[in-house]
C-alpha cells in the first residue's frame, strides 16, 4: 500500500516543481504568519491532510470503500492555491520599498509560471468545432441517422464512441467507452470484429444484426467494405468521410 | 442566442444571488435591525457563492429521494424550480426593501469610494491590478467556450444529462443507452440532472449547456470564492495581487492531470471539478470565518453549522466522494480549532455539519 501511495503522490505532483513552490511557501508562512486562525486554515490543515494522505490504514480503507483510483483527491484538502497566493502577498507586503514590492510580485508571478504548466498546452485541448464540443463529423453522422421521436441503434468506429451519446440521446450503441478501459473487463465480439485490421463484413453484419443495430458506420478509408454487398446491411450514403450502412427492412418510421 | 444567454443569466446568476441574499439577510436580521451599513450589508459576491451552495444542497435534498423512489425528472424539476423561484424572489424583495433602509446610501458610498480610488495614485494601481485579474478571468472564460477538452469521463456524465428528457433517471447505461436497473451509487451525486435542469430552462441541449455555457459561470464563481477568501486573508489593497496569483496558479496549474486546478479549466462541467474548486474553497471560507469568530467572541455563530451542512450536502451532489472529503476536511479543521482555542463546542458544530455526509455515506454503502 505504501508504494501505491508514493506512486499516487508522484503522479499528482508531476515534475515536482509546483510542490517545491508550495513547500517553500509553506515554510515561509510558518515563519512569518503569526495569526493563529490563518495558521490553522492554511498551514496546520495542510500538514494534517498530508499526514493523513500518507497513512496506509486510511488509504486501505478508502480503497476498499471508494476505490483506489480516486485516492489522489485526498490531496485536494491541501489548500495549495490559497497557501502559495497568500505567501506571495505576504512576501510582497514585507518589502519596504516600492521597487522591491514590484520585484517581489514579479518574482512570485515568475515562480508560479516557471514551476507550473500552462493548462492550454494540454494535448487534449482542441478548437471546439461546435457548441456541443464534439467533433463535427460525429454531429453530421448522427444528424444523418437520427429519426426524431425514437431511438436508433448504431455501431460506430472507436474514434466516435465517446461523443455520440453526448451529442444525442436518440442513438443507442451496442458498446461504448467501457471497451477502452481494459481493467473493466468488458468483452464484445462486435467490437473485436470492428477493430480487426481486415474487416470481415459478413461477421460484422451478422453480429450487428444479432445486437439489433440499425446502422453500421465505418470510415471510408477502412479497407474491405465491398464485403458488405450481399449482406443484410446496404450502403446508404457517405457523410463527413464516414460510410453509413442501413439494415435491410429496418423499421425506422415513427410510431 | 441572446435570449438563451439571458435565461442562463437568470438561472445561474439572478436565482443563486437572490437565494444567497435571502438566506444571508435572514441569518443577519438581528444585525440589520438598525438599518444597512458597511458592517452588515450583504456582499454580492458572498451572496452568489452562498446561493450556489444553498441551491445545490436543496437540489440534492429534492432529487435523491425522488430518484430512489423511481420518480421522474419532471418531479425533481418542478420541486426545485418552485423552491429556487421562491427563495430568489424573496431575496430580490428583501434587496429592494433594504435599498430603502440604508443599502442605497451604502451603494452610493461604495461607488464614490471606487471613483476616488481612480484619482489617487495608489488607487489607480489597485484598479490596474484588478484589471489584470479580470483580463485573466475573461481569458479563461473565452478559452472554456472556444476550446474543447477531450475527456473520457464526459462519455459517462454528459449522456446522463442529455438523456433525462422528463423520464426516469439513471435507468439507462450512459455509454450505450441500453436500459439498466437504477444505478443508485451514481444517482446519489445527481449533478448531471442539475445540468439537465439548467439546459432545459435555457432551452439548449444539455451537452451545449455542460460544455459551452456552465463553465462561463462556474469559473467566475470559483474566483469569487477566492475573492472572499482573499478578503479575509489580506488587506483590501493587496486583494487584487492575491487574485492575480490565484489566476496564474489556475492557468499554470496543469503540472499533472490530478490537481483541482486542472479540473477547473479542463473538466469544469463535471461534479468533481465543482467539488475541488467550489465546495472545498467554500469550506475553507466558512471554517476560516468560524476560527475568526472564536478568536473574536469566544464562540462561532450557529449559522456556520447551517453553511457546513449545506456545503457537505452540495458536496454530495457533486461527487460520491463529496461527503467523505468534506467531512474529513471539516473535522480536521475543527479539531485543530478546538485544541488551539480550547473550545470543545466547535467540535459539536463540526460534527453537526458532517451529518449529511454521514447520511449519504450510509446510503452509498447500502447500495
Amino acid at each position: 500500500m505504501w508504494s501505491e501511495i508514493i506512486g499516487l503522490f508522484a503522479n499528482y505532483i508531476g515534475n515536482g516543481f509546483a510542490a517545491v513552490l508550495f513547500a517553500v511557501s509553506f515554510v515561509y508562512l510558518l515563519f512569518v504568519e503569526k495569526d493563529r486562525v490563518k495558521r490553522i486554515i492554511l498551514l496546520y490543515t495542510s500538514f494534517l491532510a498530508m499526514l493523513l494522505f500518507f497513512c496506509p490504514l486510511l488509504a486501505k480503507m478508502y480503497s476498499r470503500y471508494l476505490g483506489a483510483e480516486t485516492y489522489y483527491r485526498f490531496l485536494w484538502l491541501v489548500p495549495m492555491t490559497a497557501v502559495i497566493a497568500y505567501a506571495g502577498v505576504r512576501l510582497t507586503a514585507a518589502c519596504s520599498k516600492k521597487w522591491m514590492k514590484t520585484a517581489a510580485a514579479l518574482l512570485m508571478c515568475a515562480a508560479i509560471v516557471l514551476t507550473g504548466d500552462y493548462v492550454y498546452d494540454n494535448p487534449f485541448f482542441s478548437r471546439a468545432e461546435n457548441r456541443f464540443h464534439v467533433p463535427q463529423t460525429v454531429a453530421l453522422v448522427c444528424d444523418a441517422i437520427v429519426v426524431e421521436g425514437r431511438e436508433v441503434r448504431a455501431v460506430f468506429p472507436n474514434e466516435m464512441l465517446n461523443y455520440v451519446r453526448q451529442y444525442t440521446g436518440l442513438v443507442r450503441m451496442p458498446y461504448g467507452r467501457e471497451m477502452f478501459v481494459g481493467h473493466w473487463g468488458f468483452v464484445n465480439e462486435l467490437y473485436d470484429a470492428m477493430n480487426e485490421e481486415v474487416l470481415d463484413c459478413e461477421k460484422i453484419a451478422a453480429l450487428a444484426a444479432v445486437q439489433n443495430c440499425h446502422y453500421i458506420i465505418l470510415h471510408e478509408t477502412r479497407k474491405g467494405q465491398e464485403g458488405f454487398e450481399g449482406t443484410n446491411y446496404n450502403y446508404v450514403e457517405t457523410v463527413a468521410g464516414y460510410r453509413i450502412y442501413l439494415r435491410e427492412g429496418a423499421e425506422l418510421s415513427l410510431g | 442566442m441572446m435570449g438563451k444567454i439571458g435565461l442562463l443569466g437568470f438561472w445561474m446568476a439572478f436565482v443563486p444571488l437572490g437565494a444567497g441574499y435571502f438566506i444571508l439577510s435572514i441569518l443577519g436580521i438581528k444585525k440589520m435591525r438598525n438599518g444597512i451599513t458597511a458592517d452588515n450589508a450583504v456582499r454580492i459576491s458572498y451572496a452568489l457563492c452562498c446561493g450556489y451552495i444553498l441551491l445545490w444542497a436543496a437540489f440534492q435534498l429534492i432529487a435523491v429521494p425522488i430518484i430512489i423512489r423511481g420518480g421522474e425528472t419532471w418531479q425533481v424539476e418542478w420541486h426545485f424550480e418552485m423552491f429556487s423561484l421562491a427563495v430568489s424572489i424573496a431575496g430580490a424583495f428583501l434587496f429592494l426593501l433594504h435599498l430603502k433602509y440604508g443599502l442605497w446610501e451604502y451603494i452610493v458610498f461604495r461607488g464614490k469610494t471606487i471613483l476616488q480610488m481612480g484619482k489617487a495614485k495608489e488607487g489607480l494601481l489597485t484598479l490596474f491590478l484588478w484589471g489584470i485579474f479580470l483580463a485573466g478571468l475573461l481569458f479563461q472564460m473565452i478559452q472554456a467556450y472556444r476550446l474543447a477538452y477531450a475527456d473520457g469521463d464526459d462519455a459517462f456524465y454528459i449522456p446522463l444529462s442529455v438523456s433525462v428528457g422528463g423520464g426516469h433517471m439513471y435507468t439507462s447505461n450512459p455509454y450505450t443507452g441500453d436500459p439498466i436497473e437504477l444505478n443508485l451509487r451514481y444517482a446519489l451525486a445527481p449533478l448531471p440532472i442539475w445540468i439537465a435542469f439548467i439546459a432545459g430552462k435555457c432551452g439548449v441541449n444539455a451537452a451545449v449547456a455542460a460544455h459551452s455555457l456552465i463553465p462561463l459561470v462556474l469559473i467566475p464563481v470559483t474566483y469569487l470564492l477566492y475573492v472572499e477568501i482573499g478578503r479575509r486573508l489580506c488587506k483590501d489593497v493587496l486583494l487584487p495581487l492575491f487574485m492575480i496569483f490565484v489566476t496564474l496558479l489556475q492557468i499554470f496549474g496543469n503540472y499533472s492531470i490530478y490537481p483541482a486546478s486542472t479540473f477547473l479549466l479542463t473538466r469544469t462541467r463535471q461534479g468533481k471539478a465543482a467539488l475541488g474548486n467550489i465546495i472545498l474553497p467554500f469550506l475553507v471560507l466558512i471554517l476560516y470565518k468560524m476560527g475568526e469568530e472564536i478568536k473574536a467572541q469566544g464562540k462561532a455563530g450557529r449559522d456556520n453549522v447551517l453553511w457546513l451542512m449545506a456545503a457537505v450536502t452540495a458536496g454530495c451532489l457533486c461527487s460520491v466522494l463529496g461527503g467523505f472529503l468534506c467531512g474529513v476536511f471539516i473535522m480536521m479543521t475543527v479539531c485543530l480549532i478546538c485544541i488551539l482555542y480550547r473550545k470543545p463546542s466547535v467540535l459539536m458544530q463540526g460534527l453537526l455539519g458532517c451529518l449529511p455526509g454521514a447520511a449519504y455515506a450510509l446510503l452509498y454503502l447500502k447500495f
